[in-house]
């Protein structure tokens, strides 16, 4: 399979041809590793990445290419996956508003993290830390893992207006956590397939 | 800047991903690859939907090793009823006459309840794990030797609702290393409990047993495939084993139906020939997929079990004992040069699947410090059942067993 190849056909022709789902990995290990480790810190984003393709691996028959590309799938995976860490991700960002210190960043030297006099961050953290967890997934899907209403309702198989609703109503209890009002949806949300 | 924004800010910034640890997971990923291409008759049994590892019961070690008998074979183009076939078609019978039906899916508040115990051989790094900021006691199914092996029990109770939601919990029995020594050292050092327990790593809480519990919420990725329709399937044995071999005998009922083989002369995969059936090891797989389903009714256990008797060459072994402590007979495959024997264990006098596993029996093959006949992984089929409440047990439905009770860890 050379690099013009799809996603679609690269996954379909792995029913056959099981080595060429490593490609999928070569294209979208990044974005996964990326979006967990904001979560749940690096050891387990490292652990958790990894099972997220052996996973897709699996179920590769079920991957259903008119519902757009992999990349929600394997979001979604990664996010089911972390359902299991959710007691862990919520101490976490409670540790981090107490402290003001992140977790996530201690494993990383050098990483700048900016100064927040105001405490604002920690009320977001705070907030986030307070969310039921599928509006937790639904909201850091959009604003870590940049996908859209209907991206996010492939990833959490769930339908559109379920994720218009749980977004509306993680990003009110942000704002409350924060003491202002939600931002303009228009103009803070992707608006791409949505 | 509103909600999003600050959101978008948090937390950016972090790096990629150490190439030690993507060269990791994809190593993982093509060995999975390459299992699944390898010739059915060289391969170890996996079943990828449940990431199962080989692993090792101890405890049936020496009953394996003094009880496998190869009866009974089929001369070669005809027929001919041998005692392993009479003794599934005995078989077939008491599932046909069975008066316990297959489970219908769970109604708007009920759940399919599940419970099974996993046991399975992982090993101990008492020294930790390279390169990363994990404790020094690690332990993983992923090693072999050097590192001393020990067998994990875990009990997995599943509340399956209507639209694919799950309740999972999973209790960690007692780790059992395979020298006494090995269990000292691991106990001086604080008896680290594996990976997949472990609190640091994991979300898992003690009982008022003491043992380690993980209970989550979690979905199968395709919400559909928990309840298949018997109706699908003839309850014929031939035509069932017809359509088995013919791939007409889809998912959810089997893992996969395209089969992929090695093509001698190449050396590539390939998907089998269109027309060309699947051969009898694949056939038995299969089958006992459907067995494994809890809609399975008795008239299409009965078709499975004669199905299985047709089938040339069919490898028995009777006096089995599974990790449960229940005694059967098994079908047994081996695999060529894996050191492994897939057992599919069911109880002859009630005609239902007592256990799957494969059991090691060439400890060199596998690169693990264990007795022959330790099974490498099992899972034993404890209950089953649609029950109320995500919070009873099939025997509690029954009235077998107390109500359950909050338990440290049972979500709000």
């Amino acid at each position: 399979m050379d690099g013009q190849t799809s996603d679609s056909e690269l996954i379909s022709a792995s029913a056959a041809s099981p080595g060429d789902f490593a490609a999928i990995f070569d294209r979208h290990f990044d974005a996964v590793y990326a979006y967990l480790q904001r979560r749940i810190g690096r050891d387990l984003a490292e652990e958790l990445s990894a099972e997220t393709f052996l996973v897709a691996f699996d179920n590769r028959h079920r991957y259903d290419a008119s519902r757009g590309g992999p990349r929600p799938w394997l979001l979604g995976i990664a996010t089911n996956l972390l359902r299991h860490h959710w007691r862990r991700e919520v101490r976490e960002l409670r540790a981090y508003a107490r402290s003001a210190a992140d977790p996530v960043l201690d494993a990383f030297d050098g990483v700048e993290e900016r100064l927040d006099a105001s405490g604002e961050r920690r009320r977001l953290v705070e907030g986030l830390a307070e969310l039921p967890g599928p509006e937790r997934d639904a909201l850091l899907l959009a604003a870590w893992a940049d996908l859209s209403y209907a991206e996010i309702a492939v990833a959490l198989e769930v339908p559109v207006g379920t994720v218009r609703s749980r977004l509306s109503r993680a990003r009110q209890r942000i704002s409350s956590s924060l003491g202002g009002e939600p931002g303009d949806a228009a103009t803070a949300t992707r608006s791409r397939g949505g | 800047m509103d909600e999003m924004e600050l959101l978008r800010e948090l937390r950016a910034g972090l790096p990629p991903a150490r190439a030690e640890a993507r060269a990791l997971a994809r190593g993982r990923l093509v060995a999975r690859s390459e299992e699944l291409a390898r010739p059915r008759s060289r391969r170890r049994f996996v079943w990828p939907s449940r990431r199962w590892r080989l692993l090792a019961a101890g405890a049936f070690a020496a009953l394996l090793a003094a009880v496998v008998v190869a009866l009974g074979v089929f001369s070669s183009g005809s027929r001919v009823e041998s005692a392993v076939a009479a003794a599934l078609r005995q078989t077939a019978s008491v599932a046909e006459a069975s008066d316990t039906p297959g489970i219908t899916p769970p109604g708007p508040g009920q759940f399919l309840y599940t419970k099974t115990e996993v046991v399975q051989i992982e090993g101990w790094l008492p020294h930790g794990h390279q390169g990363s900021k994990a404790e020094p006691r690690y332990f993983t199914p992923h090693v072999s030797n050097p590192y001393p092996q020990a067998l994990v029990p875990t009990v997995v109770e599943k509340w399956t609702a209507p639209d694919g939601t799950i309740r999972q919990r999973e209790t960690l029995g007692q780790v059992q290393f395979f020298s006494t020594a090995d269990q000292r050292r691991w106990e001086a050092a604080g008896s680290p409990p594996p990976w997949s327990f472990d609190p640091r790593w994991q979300d898992a809480s003690r009982n008022r047993s003491g043992q380690l519990v993980k209970d989550f919420e979690t979905r199968k990725w395709a919400p559909d495939v928990s309840f298949p329709d018997p109706s699908e399937l003839p309850t014929d044995p031939k035509a069932l084993r017809l359509a088995v071999e013919h791939g007409r005998v889809r998912p959810p009922w089997v893992f996969d139906v395209e089969f992929v083989t090695i093509n001698p002369e190449t050396g590539e995969a390939e998907t089998r020939p269109k027309g060309q059936p699947l051969g009898p090891e694949e056939t038995i797989e299969r089958l006992f997929e459907i067995l494994e389903k809890p809609t399975t009714t008795p008239a299409l256990r009965a078709a499975a079990f004669n199905a299985l008797a047709e089938i040339p060459g069919i490898r028995l072994v009777r006096n089995v004992t599974d990790v449960a402590g229940r005694h059967g007979q098994a079908i047994a495959l081996v695999g060529e040069g894996s050191g492994l024997r897939s057992d599919f264990t069911f109880d002859p006098d009630t005609a239902e699947l007592l256990a799957h596993g494969e059991t090691i029996v060439n400890p060199k093959a596998i690169d693990r410090a264990v007795p022959v006949g330790t099974a490498f992984r099992q899972i034993a089929y404890l209950e089953s059942g649609i029950v109320d409440s995500a919070h009873e047990t099939a025997a509690e439905a029954e009235g077998e067993g107390p109500v359950a009770t909050t338990e440290p860890g049972d979500p709000k």
